[in-house]
C-alpha cells in the first residue's frame, strides 16, 4: 500500500550566461 | 524582447546519445567544471568552464542526484519506478531524454562499467 510520489516530467533549463 | 530562459532543444546529436544497450554498463558523474547546488527540490547547475548555468526540476534533480560516479542509467531507472507513480516505459524514455540533454551541455559524463 506503498504511496508513490507523483511524476512531472524531469526538465532542463538553460539560461544565459552569467552576458549579464 | 526574447525571454533569456530557454529549454534546451530535444534533437540530440548521435554523438551523445546514450546508447540503449549499454543501460546497465553506462555510468554517469558530473563533469569536472559542473557544480550543483538543491534549492528546495530543484537544482541549480553552475558550468564553470562556460559561465553558464542551468536549473533541473525536481525529477531532473532526483536524477542528477543519483549522477555520482556509482550508479548506472538502469539503476537509476530502478529509482524512478519504485519511488514515482509512473510507467516503466516512460521513466525510460524521460530518463534517457535528459541525459542525453545533461551530455550534450557537457554537464555530464558516461562511462562504461
Amino acid at each position: 500500500t506503498e504511496k508513490k510520489e507523483s511524476y512531472v516530467q524531469p526538465a532542463l533549463v538553460k539560461h544565459e550566461l552569467l552576458d549579464i | 524582447m526574447a525571454d533569456p530562459q530557454q529549454a534546451t532543444p530535444p534533437s540530440i546529436a548521435s554523438e551523445h546519445a546514450v546508447d540503449r544497450t549499454m543501460l546497465a554498463r553506462s555510468i554517469l558523474r558530473p563533469s569536472p567544471d559542473v557544480q550543483g547546488t538543491s534549492m528546495e527540490g530543484e537544482t541549480v547547475l553552475l558550468d564553470l568552464s562556460t559561465g553558464r548555468y542551468y536549473t533541473l526540476n525536481r525529477l531532473g534533480s532526483v536524477i542528477w542526484e543519483h549522477c555520482t560516479g556509482h550508479s548506472t542509467i538502469s539503476d537509476i531507472h530502478a529509482v524512478l519506478c519504485d519511488r514515482f507513480e509512473v510507467a516503466s516505459e516512460r521513466a525510460l524514455d524521460d530518463l534517457v531524454a535528459l541525459v542525453n540533454q545533461l551530455v550534450q551541455e557537457g554537464l555530464l559524463q558516461q562511462e562504461g562499467r
